[in-house]
């Protein structure tokens, strides 16, 4: 790299580095040290290729959807992410104070589910991106983004299946998960 | 009333938007690890090359990745990433719960003695980001774990005392993995168990690759039948890969004291059952394989166990309840059975000379030849499907002779 290309990517990192920390944080689950973590190593893979790529934003954010997609999801012995209790009970109180409980479960219950379907859903409904879009970032079919994002909101129901009746409940399953991951 | 779609479209905005800006000294950081990993990345290289002369190490090449349905649709769609014209294969290739994680070259030396020769082998490693196959020349064997983004290997010159754990994405060793030991526990053979979290190592007294037959040039009436390279395989370890905490056990040769060498290969590597409560290895005599427990104590074949064919690697499949079996040639040319895994009895006929691996339940990759009647060895990998006739090529065929270099093999993992 020379003195230029040093420029252009303090200057990239500068501007861009929070927006992408947000996508990468969401793409964990919440987890601020993995979301950290996965940019990093985006932005390494791109420092090698500075000077080859055309439109550093696009290149590293699918590195890091695809490096999301596709990390070790079996036990390895590096990070322990614990996804909290959720308080309890709480089918009382006004509908202001059950929305923001309704909405802090719905973000562990989007911990609970597997770093693909996570992405899935994180591109198509925070980045607001068509199946076609998801389809070609993750590398896979329309049928696959389709399936998982289908997949994803079933799983979802079963954990909250308060979501869209207004009501809070306690879920029933899966927030007690221990994801064991690098 | 809001849907499901609408609270996870709030509840991401909400997360996304209570987080705080990136720390400022990011890019140094980041700047300073692209450095340090450069610079180890080069010592390897300079030390790679004074070895082996001319060879290309780490070229980029270019990601991305077509996809294609497999299969009639409806929910079990099988996703299929096919190179139907690369052979050796470029980008990476998948079918269902499998990618192939890696492929491998092998090549016969000269060892010095006459008629026998070093099995040396090459990989290319699957680069998780750009999805493409880069060649290592480092290893001597390597053991992709199931996700395709570690992988456990064995340095040069077996049998070895440690283990690498490699990370793919860096193409760096994270950690070492120290055996300590005798003569008789040096490392020489690799397997994970299906859930990655062990390691089963197989241990030889010497190195099992360097005693491949070689054809000699005045040797045509094959009238002298030398005894097997006998290479004293002992024993394993079994490794928590998590902890690095090892035990070795010795297995006793088949044949008891009297060390039969032409009862098993020169290689012959443990690998754990299905479930991992176990280890089986296969032998050539009547019985076929071996069971043992993870002491090394023999036992008989745990339940679903009888009926594992060594020679085919797919072995069970992700439920348990079928083995992938024999060549049968029976309804096409190439085909081979499917097995029922407690009783072996034969539960359907599929194409395909030799199954790899299960895909899924019901279906599996295979070599196959590249159409019915076409050369033995011009075969392609190509995804079957247990009721179907139809295959699906997954790669370019390869070259259409049994000894011709360069002819690869997948190594599929679970992804």
């Amino acid at each position: 790299m020379d003195a230029e290309d040093l420029r252009g990517f303090r200057e990239f990192v500068d501007h861009r580095s929070s927006a992408l920390l947000t996508t990468a944080v969401l793409l964990c689950g919440g987890d601020r040290h993995a979301g950290e973590d996965l940019l990093q190593n985006a932005l390494v893979k791109a420092v090698g290729k500075w000077r080859r790529i055309e439109d550093p934003e696009a290149y590293v954010r699918r590195i890091l959807y695809r490096q999301q997609i596709s990390r070790w999801r079996l036990k390895w012995p590096r990070r322990e992410v614990s996804v909290p209790e959720p308080p309890e009970g709480a089918t009382t109180g006004g509908d202001t104070e059950s929305l923001v409980e309704t909405r802090l479960l719905m973000g562990q219950a989007l911990a609970a589910l597997t770093d693909r379907q996570r992405t899935v859903l994180v591109l198509r409904y925070y980045e607001d991106l068509p199946e076609g879009d998801v389809a070609r970032l993750l590398g896979c079919s329309v049928g696959t983004v389709r399936s998982t994002t289908h997949r994803s909101l079933a799983k979802l129901r079963t954990l909250m299946p308060e979501a869209g009746d207004g009501r809070t409940r306690r879920p029933a399953t899966e927030f007690s998960v221990v994801e064991v991951r690098p | 009333m809001k849907g499901v779609d609408d609270m996870v479209r709030a509840a991401l905005r909400e997360q996304a938007a209570a987080q705080a800006p990136a720390e400022p000294m990011l890019a140094e950081r980041v700047l300073t690890a692209h450095r340090r990993r450069a610079g180890r990345r080069t010592g390897v290289v300079a030390a790679a090359v004074a070895a082996v002369v001319g060879l290309a190490f780490w070229s980029p090449l270019p990601g991305g990745s077509g996809t294609a349905p497999a299969g009639e649709g409806g929910p079990s769609v099988t996703e299929v990433v096919g190179r139907p014209e690369q052979s050796p294969p470029r980008e990476v290739i998948a079918a269902g719960d499998v990618v192939m994680a890696a492929y491998v070259e092998q090549r016969t030396v000269a060892s010095g003695t006459p008629g026998r020769g070093e099995l040396l082998r090459t990989y290319w490693l699957l680069d998780p980001d750009s999805q493409t196959y880069e060649k290592d020349e480092r290893w001597s064997l390597v053991a992709v774990a199931p996700g395709a983004l570690q992988a456990a290997v064995l340095e040069r010159d077996l049998p070895v005392r440690r283990i690498g754990v490699l990370d793919l994405r860096t193409r760096e060793v994270e950690r070492w993995i120290e055996l300590e030991g005798d003569e008789r526990q040096g490392v020489a053979g690799l397997a994970f168990s299906r859930d990655g979290a062990s390691l089963l190592a197989t241990t030889y007294r010497r190195n099992p690759d360097s005693g491949v037959s070689v054809p000699q040039e005045d040797d045509r009436t094959m009238e002298q039948v030398e005894a097997p390279f006998d290479s004293g395989r002992s024993g394993f370890w079994v490794v928590d890969v998590g902890s690095g905490r090892s035990r070795w056990s010795a297995v006793e040769a088949p044949g008891g004291e009297e060390r039969d060498p032409f009862l098993t290969n020169v290689r012959q590597d443990f690998e754990f059952t299905h479930d991992g409560r176990a280890v089986r290895a296969g032998l050539i005599s009547d019985e076929r394989s071996e069971f043992h427990d993870l002491d090394g104590a023999p036992i008989a074949p745990p339940a679903g166990e009888a009926h594992w064919e060594w020679s085919v690697e797919a072995g069970r499949s992700p439920d348990g309840d079928r083995m992938a079996g024999p060549f049968a040639g029976e309804t096409r040319k190439t085909s081979s059975w499917i097995l029922d895994a407690r009783t072996g009895k034969r539960v359907a006929e599929v194409p395909g000379q030799q199954l790899l691996a299960w895909a899924g339940d019901d279906s599996l990759v295979a070599w196959d030849i590249d159409e019915d009647g076409g050369s033995e060895f011009g075969n392609r990998l190509v995804l079957v499907t247990i009721g179907s006739d139809r295959t699906v090529p997954l790669s370019g065929p390869r070259g259409d002779r049994a000894d011709a270099g360069g002819r690869w093999q997948p190594l599929f993992v679970r992804r």
